[in-house]
């Protein structure tokens, strides 16, 4: 469960504040896959901070059940100088999983080949995404929070990555961001809407979809 | 601005600790990682440091302010200060340092200070004790060491260290111009803290000013130790432990509050 009480988050522009959240009051369930969908720029990023605990809000609380996972697909996590392998094991150290069983299941996951032993720094964003999409889906958590990493890799690695999450999320809940709506509806089944700094909660993800397209003046 | 705190859920037990040892093994696997030998360098280092000094200031100084041998004289005053100045430097770069580490909600700031803590004070532990070993092994100085001093002494002087590289990492992430300031400032700490030069070698004028350098009071402990005949009636433990504690306070107290502030300028 995660739950947002009087949540309020504002950065300062050069044209004013601008609110991501403005007191936010809402609750997603525990084992729910739910899409988190706004605008670019609504501050989608910065709540999947917030839960995930890197950046803290300017006031109110967010209450957690359960592990949670960093936000995943921000690749910008990974030690440029460390190599793929040590990174992988950096991680592992620090959330108390068995070492070597994550680095084989991460290797064999995101195919880097021989790149898996070389620093992080020359690796593309595709492989980055792929290392930590590996790693996050390597842990078990209650609860993942994903960040447009789904859509990274060629056909048969969104499948793949499709095939293991899918398979994850039969014990764990998640929320996820993208803005393919096509994803959204194979991988959720709740939606959250974020407009304004207002975040509403739908338990059917095609009213949060309605609800989306009606805010960007857009049909689905 | 209204307080926040998110609460984490179910953290499990040792959170801390584990961080604090991941980001220690992960510094030893890439400080000197690109060198043969590895983390060894970080033990082999100082220890050449101490020869060097030992065997150049044997040819222009006659006897040692204490003792007859060289090497012990400074390896003893030079580990001392190293202790201190590798800990500060190293504490006041922990942030930066650790920075993409710290994006995972489980690493916090506190972790990154206390693994760059943990890691050098056992590293140069580790130093000092080969250090001593194979000079009182090699040298027969017939030395009575006092354990207690000596311990008290290095303790003051890491915790020196990690007091002034807090302060420091909380003042250089809000003003970088005081890492200039600091290293034209701390650049004569080198001969202020008794690793040449021992307090009552020094005129009265000195004495009053350098008595304030709470290194001086760590460096004379150890010595205190080492020496039988040396008390080191000058030292206060108090003024040492007492800054070092004063300035970890400080460095807690305005790093929590603006750790974003210097992670993200």
């Amino acid at each position: 469960m995660i739950r947002f009480i009087d949540l309020q988050k504002s950065f300062w522009t050069k044209a004013g504040p601008k609110h991501v959240a403005r007191h936010i009051n809402a609750e997603f369930p525990s084992g729910v896959a739910v899409a988190l969908l706004g605008r670019n720029g609504a501050g989608k990023s910065t709540l999947m901070q917030m839960i995930g605990g890197s950046v803290q809000p300017d006031a109110g609380d967010i209450q957690i059940t359960g592990s949670i996972s960093w936000p995943v697909g921000f690749a910008g996590s990974f030690h440029g100088n460390l190599t793929g392998r040590q990174n992988v094991r950096f991680i592992a150290r620090v959330y108390g999983i068995d070492t070597d069983e994550l680095i084989d299941f991460v290797e064999n996951f995101a195919e880097l080949g021989a790149h898996f032993d070389l620093p992080t720094r020359n690796y593309s964003s595709g492989m980055k995404s792929r290392l930590a999409f590996g790693i996050s889906i390597g842990i078990p958590f209650d609860t993942y929070l994903v960040d447009e990493v789904t859509s990274v890799g060629d056909a048969a690695f969104r499948h793949k990555s499709r095939l293991v999450f899918e398979e994850r999320m039969r014990g764990s809940g998640s929320v996820v961001v993208t803005h393919s709506m096509t994803e959204v509806r194979q991988l959720c089944t709740a939606g959250a809407v974020l407009e304004n700094g207002e975040l509403t909660y739908f338990d059917d993800l095609e009213e949060a979809i309605a609800q989306h397209h009606a805010n960007m003046g857009t049909t689905g | 601005m209204a307080q926040s705190h998110i609460i984490r859920g179910d953290l499990p037990p040792f959170t801390a600790s584990r961080s604090i040892l991941a980001l220690m093994l992960r510094e030893m696997g890439s400080t000197y990682g690109d060198s043969p030998g590895g983390y060894a360098w970080a033990i082999i280092q100082p220890i050449g440091m101490i020869i060097v000094l030992a065997l150049g200031f044997s040819l222009i100084v006659k006897a040692p302010s204490l003792g007859t041998s060289f090497i012990l004289f400074y390896a003893t005053g030079f580990l001392c200060y190293d202790l201190y100045k590798q800990i500060a430097s190293k504490v006041a770069a922990a942030l930066t340092y650790s920075k993409p580490m710290l994006a995972y909600p489980r690493v916090v700031w506190l972790d990154a200070i206390l693994a760059r803590f943990f890691l050098n004070l056992l590293t140069l532990s580790t130093v000092f004790c080969i250090v001593i070993s194979m000079i009182l092994l090699v040298i027969e100085t017939k030395t009575i060491i006092a354990i207690q001093p000596i311990l008290t002494g290095l303790g003051m002087s890491a915790l020196i260290g990690l007091g002034v590289g807090m302060t420091n990492c909380l003042l250089i992430g809000l003003f970088p111009v005081w890492k200039v300031i600091w290293k034209i400032f701390s650049r004569p700490l080198f001969i202020a803290s008794g690793v040449i030069f021992i307090y009552e070698d020094m005129p009265s004028v000195v004495q009053n000013i350098l008595w304030w350098n709470p290194l001086l009071h760590a460096s004379g402990l150890v010595r205190a130790g080492f020496y039988p005949t040396y008390d080191a009636s000058y030292v206060s433990l108090g003024f040492g432990f007492g800054i070092a504690f004063g300035l970890i306070l400080f460095g807690l107290l305005f790093l929590r509050s603006h750790q974003t502030k210097i992670l993200y300028r």
